[in-house]
């Protein structure tokens, strides 16, 4: 039993020349760390930051909402000087007619009496 | 920083290259294997606590991307040039012989009992640090071992008695 561990043993040494990393394979992982730690810190694109979005949203807002709404505003104005000059001449109407009738009572009960 | 990145990948990239060369059989694979996982160690640093606490993160992590990787291409492992059998020589000496043709057999083991020997016998790890790195019950390391064994054993014999 204790032979047989042995031979197995020697059988899957890691010494064996061929299951060695080849030299340059630290110098490998080193270099890719670094450029690991700057695309962590320092080199994310401004697309992929939810700040750069946020501010994306702001200034969109900022260029196309005050002029529309601006626009409605003036538009609700314009309809509200509408509708009182419209009121105006309504009332100006009623009471001519308000009158009219007033002096037609007058004239038919000032006649049967 | 609690260990020393330069340092633990001078002490292990042996150990994680020579597991995933074990395994996936080429040398171009197990490089870039081996590489993403002291990557993906780097970017666990900071959880680290000791250069023995980094051994055993490196072996748990290279022994389980190992086996993900030969499940993963499903077909038998790319051969390189590295595990193509010398041509026989007379002057070779017996024991070398026998030597390649147990790693052969550990080869055509199954990937968790082909681990558990390699562990064992490469690493020198006992069966409860076998379980441990690779999340299995001490008896299932213990089943593994002793069937590998086995039939190892029976194949040697019934190979010298051919022979």
């Amino acid at each position: 039993m204790k032979e047989f561990d042995d031979l197995m043993r020697s059988a899957l040494s890691r010494d064996e020349e061929s299951l060695k990393p080849p030299p340059d394979f630290a110098a490998k992982v080193l270099a890719k760390t670094v450029g690991l730690r700057k695309t962590k810190v320092i080199a994310m694109p401004l697309w992929r930051k939810p700040a750069a979005w946020a501010l994306a949203a702001g200034l969109s807002i900022a260029a196309i909402v005050p002029p529309s709404a601006m626009e409605y505003q003036r538009r609700r104005e314009a309809r509200a000087l509408e509708a009182k000059r419209e009121l105006f001449i309504a009332l100006k109407l009623t009471r001519v007619k308000l009158q009219q009738t007033r002096q037609r009572i007058q004239r038919t009960t000032r006649h049967t009496l | 920083m609690k260990v020393d990145f330069a340092g633990v990948l001078k002490d292990n990239q042996s150990m994680v290259f020579s597991l995933a060369l074990r395994f996936v059989r080429d040398r171009a694979g197990a490089e870039e294997l081996a590489q993403d996982v002291f990557l993906q160690f780097y970017q666990q640093l900071e959880k680290i606590e000791s250069p023995a606490h980094a051994t055993w993160w490196l072996r748990r992590t290279v022994c389980h991307r190992s086996i993900d990787e030969v499940r993963k291409r499903k077909i038998r492992p790319r051969l390189g040039l590295d595990s193509v059998p010398e041509p026989a020589d007379r002057s070779t000496p017996p024991d070398l012989m026998l030597l390649g043709r147990i790693r052969q057999m550990v080869d055509a083991l199954p990937e968790k009992a082909r681990m558990v020997v390699t562990l064992r016998y490469q690493e020198d790890l006992d069966p409860t640090e076998i379980a441990d790195v690779l999340g299995m019950p001490i008896s299932t390391v213990k089943s593994h071992l002793h069937r590998s064994l086995t039939l190892l054993r029976a194949r040697l014999q019934k190979e010298e008695v051919c022979s």
